[in-house]
C-alpha cells in the first residue's frame, strides 16, 4: 500500500469534519474525490499531505507516519496542486516548473543538467514546450494550471494531490486537464488524488472514486457507486437525478400538467425529450399528446383521434405545444 | 543571460560614477583631481571625513532598505509591502524617540558609540514586525494585513507625539532632524556599527534566497516544496529588522525606496527569481539613493533638502505607475 489512513479524523480544532476514515491507495491510480461543498475534500487532501495535523488517527505513507516526517521528507512523497492564486507576473513557465526541483537542489538552488532534463520532460508532458519562456501573464488559465501540474511532476513524488485542478477553467480545458491526468497516471505510475466537482468527468476518468458526504466516505469504482445508487442517494434530489444508463445527471423540473409521449428515431427522440424536459413538460408513455420525432419530420397531435400537425424543427414543435395545447 | 550581465555592468558603472560625483558635488565643489591630490588638507578633510561616509551611507542605505522591501514583498505576497508601510520604520522611530528623549538617563558609553541608537531602532522595528507577523498568522488577506500595519504605524506615531510633549526642546530637535532623514549623519564611528549589521542582514537574505523563491507561489506551495514556513518567516523578519533597523536608526526613515526599488528591479530584469532580484535591488537602491542625495544639493548657496522629501518624490510616482500597470 502506498498510502493508508487508520481511524483518521480530520477537521479544525473542535470542528470534526470527517471521522474514522480508513482509506488505502495503491500506486498508479487516479482517484477522484467528489462530494458536496463543505464535506471536507480540501481538508482531507491537506491532512494527507501533512499540511495540517489529523485530529485523531494516522496517515501512513510507505509505512511511515506522515505527521512525524519532516517538511523536506514530505516534499519527497507528496507534490501539490492547490487552488491558491499565483500572481507572480515576472515568472516564466520554466521558472514555475523548475520550483518542483526545490527539494533536490543545493542551498543555492542550482539546477543540474539532470534537473533541466526533468523539467523539460515535464513541460513536454503537459504540452507547454512552446510556451516554456512565456511569462505567466501571457498564458491562459488552463496553461497556468498545466504549468503547476508540470511543477508537481518535476517534484517526482509517488503521490500527487490536486485540489480542484479544473476549477475556473472552461469545458475544453477541464476535459483536457482530466485527460492529461489520466494519461500521466498510466505513463508515470504516479498516483493522483484530486478533488473535483466534475461528476461526469470523474465518472469517466477515475480508477476509484472517494465519495464524501456528511457522515463518511464511500469508496469504489465509479460503476459500482452508480449501480448501487449511492451517487443518487448523496447527490440527487427531487430536482435532478442521475441517468442510470449513462451516468449523466439530468435536471427535473415540472411545470404545469402537460404530459407527452414521444416516439420515432433514436437521436431525434433523445433531443426532443431534452427540449421537452427543459420546458417542464413531463414525458411518459401512454400520454394523450403524441409527438413523432424522425430525422426528417416532427409532428404532434392532441390525441389518437386528432390530426397530425407538422413542425419543421424542435423549436416549432415546442411553440405549437405551448401555444395550442 | 547576456542582457542581465549587461544590465548589471551598467548599473554598477552608474553606481561608481554617481559615487564619485556625489563626493565631488556639494556646498563646496571639489575638483576631480583633489581625489588623488593629498596636498590640500581642507579638501582631504571634506572628502574623507564628510563626503566619503555620506556616499557610502547612501549606497548602503539604499541597498539595505530596498532589500528589506524586496523580502517583505515576497513574504507578504503583496506589492505594497515595505518596511515603511508596515509600520516598521515607525517602530524604529519610536525606538529612536524613546532613546533620544530618554538619553539623559542612559550611560554615556551607550549613547556615544552608536550601538544604543541602532539597538533602539532595531528593537522598535522588530517589535512592530513581530506584531505584524503575529497578525499575519490570524489574518490571511494581504490587504487587511496592510491595514493592520498602517494602523500600527499610526498608533506608534501617536505614542511618539505624546513622548514629544514631555521632552526637552534639544532632544525634540534631534528627533525631528532624524525624521527628515539625513545621509550625512553617519560618521566613521557610526559606520563601524551600521556596516556590520547591514552586512549580517544581507548575508542572511542571501542564505534565504532559495526559500524566498519557493515563497513566490504562496506559503502552502512553499510547504509542499519542503520549506519550513515558521522558520523562514522568522528569518525573513529578523533580516528585514536588521536591514531596515540599522539604516533607519542613523539616516532616519527613507521613504518609498523600499517599496519602489524591488518593482524596478523585477521590471528591469524581467524576473522574480531572487538570485537576480537580490543583487539587483541592492545596486538599484544604491544608485537611486545616490541620485536622491545629489538632488538634495540642487538648491544653491549651501542649503540642502531633506533626503526623505526627494525619495518620496521619486518613489510615489513609481507606486502610481505600478497601480496603472496592474490595471491593464
Amino acid at each position: 500500500m502506498l498510502l493508508e489512513t487508520q481511524n483518521l479524523s480530520i477537521g479544525y480544532g473542535r470542528l470534526i469534519v470527517q471521522q474514522n476514515l480508513n482509506l488505502s491507495v495503491s500506486a498508479g491510480n487516479l482517484i477522484c474525490l467528489i462530494g458536496t461543498n463543505g464535506s471536507g475534500k480540501s481538508t482531507l487532501l491537506r491532512t494527507l499531505a501533512g499540511l495540517q495535523k489529523p485530529l485523531k488517527g494516522t496517515v501512513l505513507v510507505q509505512d511511515s507516519i506522515v505527521s512525524r516526517l519532516s517538511q523536506h521528507e514530505r516534499a519527497l512523497i507528496f507534490s501539490l496542486v492547490l487552488t491558491d492564486f499565483i500572481n507572480e507576473e515576472n515568472m516564466t513557465v520554466f521558472d514555475i516548473v523548475s520550483l518542483g526541483r526545490f527539494p533536490y537542489t543545493n542551498w543555492l538552488g542550482d539546477l543540474s543538467s539532470k534537473d533541466r532534463e526533468i523539467i523539460q520532460e515535464a513541460i513536454g508532458q503537459v504540452n507547454l514546450t512552446r510556451k516554456e519562456c512565456c511569462y505567466l501573464r501571457e498564458i491562459s488559465d488552463g496553461e497556468k494550471q498545466r504549468a503547476i501540474i508540470a511543477k508537481a511532476l518535476t517534484q517526482d513524488t509517488p503521490l500527487v494531490l490536486l485540489d480542484e485542478p479544473t476549477a475556473y477553467l472552461d469545458l475544453p480545458n477541464r476535459i483536457e486537464i482530466m485527460l492529461l491526468l489520466r494519461r500521466l497516471s498510466l505513463d508515470t505510475g504516479k498516483t493522483f488524488i484530486l478533488s473535483t466537482h466534475e461528476l461526469d468527468l470523474a465518472m469517466q476518468m477515475s480508477d476509484r472514486i472517494w465519495l464524501m458526504h456528511s457522515d463518511g466516505i464511500e469508496v469504489g469504482i465509479p460503476e459500482d457507486l452508480m449501480l448501487t445508487g449511492r451517487l443518487q442517494h448523496i447527490f440527487g434530489s427531487n430536482s435532478f437525478m442521475f441517468d442510470r444508463r449513462d451516468g449523466h445527471f439530468c435536471i427535473r423540473h415540472t411545470r404545469g400538467d402537460l404530459r407527452v409521449q414521444v416516439f420515432g428515431d433514436e437521436i431525434p427522440v433523445l433531443w426532443t425529450i431534452r427540449a421537452l424536459n427543459r420546458m417542464g413538460i413531463v414525458v411518459e408513455e401512454n400520454a394523450d399528446i403524441q409527438v413523432q420525432a424522425n430525422s426528417n419530420r416532427f409532428a404532434v397531435r392532441r390525441n389518437e383521434f386528432s390530426q397530425w400537425q407538422e413542425a419543421s424543427s424542435i423549436e416549432a414543435l415546442l411553440q405549437f405545444i405551448c401555444l395550442e395545447l | 543571460m547576456k542582457r542581465n550581465v549587461l544590465l548589471f555592468t551598467l548599473l554598477i558603472a552608474a553606481c561608481l560614477m554617481l559615487f564619485v560625483v556625489d563626493m565631488l558635488v556639494g556646498s563646496i565643489s571639489i575638483p576631480f583631481s583633489a581625489l588623488f591630490d593629498k596636498s590640500n588638507s581642507t579638501y582631504q578633510e571634506i572628502l574623507f571625513n564628510f563626503r566619503l561616509p555620506k556616499a557610502i551611507t547612501a549606497v548602503v542605505t539604499g541597498g539595505a532598505v530596498s532589500l528589506a522591501g524586496l523580502i517583505m514583498q515576497t513574504l507578504f505576497r503583496n506589492p505594497l509591502a515595505e518596511p515603511y508601510v508596515l509600520g516598521v520604520s515607525s517602530g524604529a522611530g519610536l525606538g529612536v524617540a524613546l532613546f533620544l528623549m530618554a538619553s539623559s538617563c542612559l550611560p554615556l558609553a551607550l549613547t556615544q558609540s552608536g550601538w544604543g541608537l541602532v539597538l533602539a531602532a532595531a528593537t522598535g522595528a522588530t517589535v512592530v514586525l513581530l506584531l505584524v507577523l503575529a497578525v499575519s498568522f490570524k489574518v490571511r488577506h494581504a490587504v487587511s494585513l496592510l491595514i493592520v500595519g498602517i494602523m500600527l504605524g499610526h498608533i506608534v506615531s501617536s505614542l511618539i507625539t505624546i513622548l514629544q510633549n514631555y521632552t526637552n526642546p534639544d532632544a525634540l530637535k534631534l528627533y525631528i532632524m532624524w525624521t527628515f532623514g539625513s545621509l550625512s549623519a553617519v560618521t566613521w564611528v557610526y559606520m563601524k556599527v551600521m556596516l556590520p549589521v547591514v552586512a549580517a542582514g544581507t548575508v542572511l537574505v542571501l542564505m534565504l534566497q532559495k526559500s524566498l523563491n519557493g515563497l513566490l507561489l504562496g506559503e502552502q506551495y512553499a510547504q509542499g516544496l519542503g520549506i519550513s514556513i515558521l522558520r523562514t518567516r522568522i528569518l525573513i523578519i529578523v533580516a528585514s529588522a536588521l536591514l531596515a533597523g540599522a539604516t533607519t536608526a542613523f539616516t532616519g526613515p527613507i521613504a518609498f525606496i523600499g517599496i519602489a526599488i524591488p518593482h524596478l528591479a523585477r521590471g528591469l530584469f524581467r524576473t522574480s527569481n531572487h538570485r537576480i532580484t537580490i543583487p539587483a535591488s541592492l545596486v538599484c537602491g544604491g544608485v537611486l539613493l545616490l541620485l536622491c542625495d545629489l538632488a538634495t544639493q540642487i538648491p544653491p548657496q549651501g542649503y540642502t533638502l531633506p533626503v526623505n522629501a526627494i525619495s518620496a518624490l521619486v518613489g510615489a510616482p513609481t507606486i502610481i505607475w505600478i497601480i496603472f500597470k496592474n490595471k491593464k
